[in-house]
């Protein structure tokens, strides 16, 4: 079973390019930390210099996930020696070193003020953004602030820059926190007209209609039967558009199992369902085949 | 399977090479033999021997199977769990319609929106620093 | 009509990563071909239709050794993509390998 150096290759390409590392468990985070030192240490004629740099900016944000702090300065100083200060990835590094070095309130200033002075008029809008991002990330920690805050500083940045996903996704993210649905359906929706293809969107909206669903049959409003068909129905398109665009994926046919047993005329979509989740016990990864057994052993 | 292809690709131009080569002799020969002779009248045609044409022959099959033995069926490395065994549906080339094509995220484990799904840019650090700090303390 | 386009969608990465699998088969052994043919001497029609002959075979290997005999699988217009689109590529890349090879046996 060995997979030798193309295996940790794309291993590692598929982490640094979906910035799984950011939502690892520390016992995960230091295992891949290891891994990660091991493999920047031996030679791979097939790592190319894109994926290399990637890989240490992956290996700055683990040190400093793991407080080794001087490790993490040390990469900075390296790439900084070599790109200089002002690129957009060594903007944020440097944020961070301020944030574990001295404090959140430095890092805050030194942001306002780059800002301010520099990115206001900078002709790449990339920094702005990110460092943008970052900001708001701290303002969330001062004691101060409200979550009607956070909204109304995302939203600021989102009429600036309209088509970055991620900012949609955060928005919807935390009106779906608040428990404002139809808000939160809005901002996934527009990330699905930014992103057509963007099955894990779909599956998210499908998500959040389905919850609605729920909590309105809780309320005993007259006609909130109709409005409950309605919704679940909503809900199963968008799960069926997510698995229509990825055939195996877990949690699209999850949805269509749960919505469809809420439902009373939909027995052919349960099935299916559950021969696909049967099929992703047989044919996927291992995490993915003991999801799908426990789900299909619960709802059965 | 690529060692063998390389192997193989290699007794094949090697053959192809000694093919050449003594195809060059034998024209050689002829063009010799010919200036001797000069009569214009007698025109044999001097074929090339079975056994060089088999050769050439011979040599580009070799080739042929050395480059199809190249490819390998295409394999997936599960990214969560690094005692997975490697997952492979069996195919040598990529599926082109986007539901199975996105399938091989799927199988791997990994979420290829994932720079827009984990919200990267807004992960509070020093929370994260404790909450491994912590870790760390009760190992 | 576009409820019906979402499950037809095709992933744009794998047909190009197709592609050129493709290419690369078909450039190496039309080369190799070239030099046969360049060394047993052929000409004009012999050659040409060793070139023909060979293409085609290696093609119909290609369908079905690498694509199992369901090329629509992988190809968005299999015939056109397999036979047709790099014809003159290879068609090119053969002459100059049989002129080469031809010029030093001879």
């Amino acid at each position: 079973m060995t997979k030798g150096l193309t295996g940790t290759r794309e291993r590692f390409q598929t982490i640094v390019l979906t910035k799984l590392y950011t939502q690892l468990e520390p016992k995960a985070l230091l295992e891949l930390h290891d891994d990660l030192e091991l493999y920047l240490h031996t030679k791979d004629p097939e790592r190319n210099d894109g994926l290399e740099l990637s890989l240490w900016d992956m290996m700055f944000y683990l040190k400093v996930y793991l407080s080794k702090d001087i490790e993490a300065t040390v990469i900075y100083n390296n790439l900084r020696d070599k790109f200089g200060e002002h690129s957009p990835n060594l903007y944020l590094m440097k944020v961070t070193l301020l944030q574990i070095n001295k404090n959140d309130t430095v890092a805050i200033n030194f942001i306002n003020n780059s800002i301010d002075q520099v990115l206001e008029f900078d002709t790449d809008p990339y920094s702005y953004l990110l460092l943008s991002k970052r900001l708001i990330t701290m303002q969330n920690n001062v004691k101060t602030n409200k979550p009607d805050d956070t909204l109304r500083h995302i939203m600021e940045l989102i009429e600036k820059f309209p088509i970055d996903p991620e900012l949609w996704w955060y928005a919807g993210e935390k009106y779906f926190e608040l428990g404002l649905f139809d808000q939160a359906i809005y901002c996934f929706e527009e990330l699905v007209v930014l992103m057509p293809f963007n099955y894990v969107a779909f599956a998210k909206i499908s998500e959040i209609l389905y919850l609605k669903a729920l909590k309105l049959d809780k309320k005993k409003i007259k006609n909130n039967k109709e409005l409950f068909d309605i919704v679940l129905q909503e809900a199963l398109d968008n799960a069926l558009r997510s698995v229509e665009l990825s055939e195996l994926y877990l949690k699209g046919w999850t949805l269509i199992l749960l919505i469809t047993k809420q439902m009373n005329d939909k027995k052919q979509f349960f099935d299916i369902a559950r021969e696909n989740l049967d099929k992703i016990t047989r044919v996927s990864n291992s995490s993915d085949k003991i999801t799908a057994e426990y789900i299909l052993n619960k709802v059965n | 399977m690529s060692i063998l292809s390389k192997v193989l690709f290699g007794v094949g131009i090697i053959q192809l090479l000694h093919a050449g080569f003594s195809s060059y002799e034998f024209h050689q020969l002829l063009k010799s033999s010919t200036n001797i002779n000069e009569s214009s009248n007698e025109q044999k045609l001097y074929q090339l021997p079975n056994d060089i044409k088999l050769e050439v022959f011979i040599s580009l099959a070799i080739l042929t199977v050395s480059i199809f033995l190249s490819f390998n069926k295409l394999k997936y490395y599960p990214i969560n769990n690094k005692n997975d065994e490697i997952i492979t549906e069996g195919e040598y080339l990529s599926n082109i319609q986007m539901s199975k094509a996105s399938n091989v995220d799927n199988l791997v484990g990994s979420d290829p929106t994932g720079y827009i799904t984990y919200l990267p840019n807004m992960v509070d650090i020093q929370a994260k620093r404790k909450e491994v700090a912590e870790y760390l303390k009760t190992i | 009509m576009s409820e019906d386009m979402f499950s037809q969608v095709k992933s744009s990465t794998n047909i190009q990563i197709n592609k050129q699998r493709l290419l690369y088969v078909q450039d190496i052994t039309t080369l190799l071909f070239g030099l046969g043919s360049g060394i047993l001497q052929l000409e004009s029609l012999q050659g040409f239709a060793m070139f023909f002959i060979g293409f085609c075979f290696i093609n119909l290997l290609y369908i079905g050794i690498l694509c199992k005999f369901q090329p629509v699988k992988y190809y968005v217009n299999p015939l056109q993509e397999i036979f047709m689109d790099n014809f003159v590529r290879e068609l090119t890349g053969y002459v100059m390998s049989w002129t080469f090879s031809y010029a030093i046996v001879g």
